[in-house]
């Protein structure tokens, strides 16, 4: 496991070095944005989902109390036993619990990030129990011993070549093997064993219904449904935003969910768990872990409105050319920097200023999270806790002088522009961090503001 | 106990209550409902394939699926189709010896291509995701627009059972590389029938 603390530039650093590997990173996941562009454009009624859903999400968490408690009444008259968990720890603490109550060995988990941040897998394993990611993506990346390095594409960093070393060293696939297709059907045979074996299965939950007090859950692989019809025993774990009024709101969730994470309709599996099967037990951990406090934080809270479709992530300039390791936070991307910061500014503070505020990110969220403003706003908190470091500090106290006069802008884009013609040492030295990775383009002639003053009038 | 901290922390954080939206009037509408559900079908994954009567079903599953020797279904005996008898799933792990499952769809999404199933047609749930493949019969007549429009039309009472959903396609990953792979941990294929 990675340990929960950055400095963005300096992991980003290492991802960036191996050119090629950004380069198709960056590749693979323009792809997947550019399926959710063909899926978003086939509905001309995409923007009002998209209000829709940011207003239900707003309602909900406007009066998630009430609706906490409608949803658990109604999963309790189905049998299903609800318990709160104010931390990470606590939530650990109770699905252990039950599953030494039950006395069970080995449990398989279907993907929740959730989860990760809690840090459940380390959490039980100290404590016996073995857990096994079902997910593909989250099984390769457990059997690496990393985090998920995205949250709808855990393994979206690694190789089939590496996938293929990995698996035949856990699963003794042939040497050399890279073959999706056997690859994928290799570890269907060995989860298979494994789920009909588990004693437990352990879910997220993608949306919690407050008029039924059901939970559902979307799969394109199975693994949830398989984890939790075979086990006695399903525990779901869900972050207490999760909450949704009423049944029909999936309706446009569901249609918004898929689209945005891999341009895909819908996923395959789109389960609602109602209750326990006949002579099985189902626990649902309703977990804080922060949230509530979140919801007084005027510039922050919408950021609770997140279906974790990992849309902003795949759009990111910063995101698809850094990985989602170099965030060094559970939730990585826009999404991952925003929230972060709540948990603890100092120690994620490099992460509001990975962006390029290029809007992107707001752009695509299904929920319309007004996430670049919130990058910017936690800039300013960053700030005001004094906790910028000196190079920063100095240029953006410049920039902000140089900002807020004509004169000086005008001026200084004439320096730029002169300074860009100077030989490379004195723009690539050490003190410029901005010129590590980068190269600038060719220096304009004149700056916009002197050629519309030249061509206004004859355009007109 | 954390229950009252939590509620109480919420209550005191929560924002100024925002209305909740009315239900969604916008939902896409196609002219040809068949020909789009038959499209999206495909575009999950699936084979989609028109029918006019029960009698069609038995030459197009000997077509497909030639080699499944474990077959449940649930059509009844206007499919002269030798079944496994419903006891022989008496646990949920009674599925894994299937290679096929026919059985119905309650109502198909046009602009998904998902169908709705619920636990109580089969003798175990757990049909539906460890069958090797898995046909499933739905009728045009039951055919919606989109989401909001299937939402509306089933109502509440099928969370009486403990579990229903949407299937859409077969089991897929696209987790190696995001080349996508069909059969993953559920069903290797779909075959939707589409009588009209
Ligand atoms: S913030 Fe929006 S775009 Fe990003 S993961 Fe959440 S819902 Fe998706």
């Amino acid at each position: 496991m990675t340990q929960m603390h950055t400095h963005h530039p300096k992991k980003a650093a290492a991802f960036v070095s191996d050119q090629a590997r950004t380069t198709w990173h960056n590749k693979a996941l323009w792809f997947v944005r550019q399926k959710r562009d063909k899926a978003a454009a086939s509905l001309p009624e995409w923007e009002q989902l998209r209000d829709t859903a940011a207003q239900i999400k707003a309602h909900s968490l406007s009066n998630l109390d009430e609706y906490l408690e409608e949803f658990e009444r109604n999963a309790q008259a189905k049998g299903i036993t609800i318990h709160w968990a104010a931390t990470g720890d606590e939530h650990n603490q109770i699905v252990y619990d039950i599953l030494k109550t039950h006395q069970v060995r080995e449990v398989v988990k279907s993907k929740s990030m959730l989860t990760e941040e809690c840090h459940l897998n380390p959490f039980l394993e100290k404590r016996g129990i073995t857990v096994i990611d079902t997910d593909l993506g989250e099984r390769i990346v457990q059997l690496r011993n990393e985090p998920p390095s995205h949250i709808v594409l855990p393994a979206i960093h690694v190789k089939k070549e590496e996938i293929g070393e990995l698996f035949h060293e856990h699963m003794g696939t042939k040497k050399g093997a890279s073959d999706p297709k056997y690859l994928t059907e290799s570890a269907r045979l060995d989860l298979r064993k494994k789920f009909l074996d588990a004693e437990a299965g352990i879910t997220g939950v993608n949306f919690a219904v407050a008029e039924t007090g059901s939970v559902v859950v979307c799969t394109n692989e199975g693994n949830a449904d398989l984890g939790t019809v075979l086990p006695p025993i399903h525990i779901a774990c869900m972050g207490l935003e999760k909450i949704i009024p009423k049944q029909e709101n999936l309706g446009v969730f569901l249609r918004l969910l898929a689209r945005s994470a891999t341009g895909q309709p819908i996923t395959t599996y789109s389960s609602h768990f109602n209750g326990p099967q006949k002579g099985s037990e189902m626990h649902v951990v309703i977990v804080d872990n922060g949230r509530s406090e979140l919801l007084s934080r005027k510039k922050f809270w919408r950021s609770l409105s997140c279906i974790r479709c990992g849309a902003c992530m795949n759009t990111c300039p910063i995101y698809r050319r850094s990985g989602g390791h170099s965030y060094g936070y559970v939730i990585p991307g826009p999404i991952g920097s925003v929230l972060a910061p709540n948990k603890d500014l100092a120690a994620h503070k490099s992460l509001p200023f990975a962006s390029t505020l290029c809007g992107s990110c707001t752009d695509v969220c299904p929920v319309k999270i007004d996430l670049h403003h919130q990058l910017l706003a936690w800039r300013e908190e960053v700030v005001k806790a004094g906790k910028l470091n000196p190079g920063k500090r100095l240029a953006m106290k410049l920039t902000s002088w140089v900002l807020q006069s004509p004169q000086r802008y005008k001026l200084a884009g004439k320096c730029a522009r002169l300074a860009m013609k100077l030989p490379r040492v004195f723009l690539y030295n050490p003190l410029n961090i901005w010129g590590r990775q980068r190269d600038l383009p060719p220096a304009p002639p004149e700056s916009f503001q002197e050629w519309y003053t030249k061509n206004r009038d004859k355009n007109s | 106990m954390s229950r009252e901290s939590i509620l109480a922390s919420v209550r005191a954080h929560k924002p100024a209550s925002i209305d909740l939206p009315s239900a969604p009037t916008f939902g896409i509408r196609y002219e040809d409902i068949s020909t789009q559900f038959k499209q999206a079908v495909e575009s999950v994954g699936g084979i989609c394939t028109e029918i006019n009567a029960v009698e069609e079903i038995k030459p197009l599953i000997d077509q497909h699926y030639a080699d499944a020797k474990t077959i449940f279904h649930t059509i009844g005996d206007e499919l002269p189709i030798p079944s496994l008898s419903a006891r022989e799933f008496s646990t949920p792990h009674d599925g894994d010896k299937l290679d096929l499952l026919i059985t119905r769809g309650t109502l198909g999404v046009a602009e998904n291509g998902a169908i709705w199933v619920e636990e109580k047609q089969l003798p175990q749930r757990s049909l539906f995701f460890l069958t090797q493949h898995l046909v499933l019969v739905v009728k045009a007549s039951t055919l919606l627009h989109n989401l909001h429009e299937a939402y509306a039309s089933l109502g509440l009472d099928h969370t009486a059972q403990p579990w229903a959903g949407f299937i859409a396609g077969p089991s897929k990953t696209a987790d190696v590389e995001q080349c996508l792979v069909i059969g993953a941990h559920g069903s290797r294929s779909l075959l939707v029938l589409l009588e009209t």
